[in-house]
């Protein structure tokens, strides 16, 4: 279950703003080792804040380190939304739902587990 | 003359491998502290252990790389750094707030449900330990090549960094099938890269001294 963006931009700052998404993980054993690398490598180089949920909790979660995103025991089904605070917080929301679509590109690294 | 000790294992990588037994320290026994210094100790002492890291990862596979990512991750967490300034606002040592700090993720990991999430402990105890000897100046030991390594489990960066041309093996008595260094032994058995064999032994109930040499596993 994928759903759009939504982001609200803040006059008359265009630079921060709030944007929120949900999408389902799809990969094989969710959030392990390498998946989380590569979530938080991406989430690490957009500078505006981001923050995931799981399964509906209202506990946000820094996106950024790899010990919440491990410790959130995100498996195949989870429901993860996730929201961004400040610059490039849009297209950090995109480039993060499309890594988790694509299965975190593990296809490029076949016959290796997490 | 007594009978050789025998002791049944879960095998993480088929073989046999034969060598003087190399008894190792506890890995949870942190090296003993020297350092001083505040947050930016800290600091330069993560900086030197994320460069030891990536030196390791100079020209090493896939399998490996991925593991030295993850511990460089682990590393640069911000959550990581956030706790451990915490607690040394808190008047704590640098040292004490890093092994606190650590400590907790490592038990929370140790408590998992998963086995795949309890393996992860060691590669937590591998950074945290890797960081204190920065900060002391006192690299992490290596173990005789040839040798097979008797311990409670392995740090992933220790298997990197030793020299496998000469053969050997691991005995661990609480390591994991699911653990880092199990996934870089099959990986390397299965290149045929070296002869290392692995076993691992959940529970033992003799203690280590009475481990013979040379130790054969299966």
């Amino acid at each position: 279950m994928t759903s759009g963006l939504r982001s609200e931009k803040q006059e008359p700052d265009p630079l921060h703003v709030n944007c929120q998404t949900e999408v389902e993980v799809k990969h094989g054993v969710g959030l392990h080792a390498r998946p989380s690398v590569t979530f938080t490598r991406l989430a690490k180089s957009f500078p505006c804040s981001i923050e995931i949920a799981v399964n509906g909790s209202d506990v946000w979660l820094n996106g950024k380190s790899i010990i919440k995103i491990m410790g959130a025991r995100i498996r195949k089904g989870s429901i993860l939304r996730i929201r961004a605070d400040g610059i490039l917080a849009e297209e950090a929301i995109r480039a993060l739902k499309e890594l988790i679509e694509r299965n975190f590109d593990e296809e490029k690294k076949h016959g290796r587990t997490a | 003359m007594a009978e050789p000790l025998r002791l049944k294992a879960k095998s993480a990588s088929p073989g046999i491998a034969s060598g003087p037994a190399f008894l190792a320290e506890r890995p949870d026994a942190a090296p003993a502290s020297r350092a001083v210094g505040g947050y930016s100790a800290l600091e330069k002492a993560i900086d030197i252990s994320i460069g030891e890291l990536e030196h390791l990862a100079d020209g090493a596979d896939a399998e490996s790389r991925d593991i030295i990512d993850f511990q460089i991750e682990v590393l640069r967490d911000p959550t990581i750094a956030e706790a451990t300034g915490a607690r040394m606002e808190a008047d704590e040592n640098v040292v004490f707030a890093w092994v606190a700090t650590l400590d907790a993720y490592i038990g929370e990991l140790e408590a998992a449900d998963e086995e795949q999430m309890r393996a992860r402990a060691v590669d937590i105890l591998d950074i945290k330990n890797r960081v204190l000897g920065a900060l002391a100046g006192t690299p992490i030991a290596d173990f005789p090549p040839g040798s097979v390594f008797v311990g409670k489990d392995m740090e992933p960066s220790r298997f990197l960094a030793h020299d496998w041309s000469k053969g050997g093996g691991i005995a661990l008595f609480a390591g994991s099938i699911a653990g880092h260094v199990a996934l870089l032994a099959r990986a390397r058995n299965r290149c045929r890269w070296w002869s290392a064999r692995v076993a691992f032994r959940q529970q033992m109930e003799i203690p280590f001294a009475w481990m013979a040499t040379p130790v054969r596993s299966s």
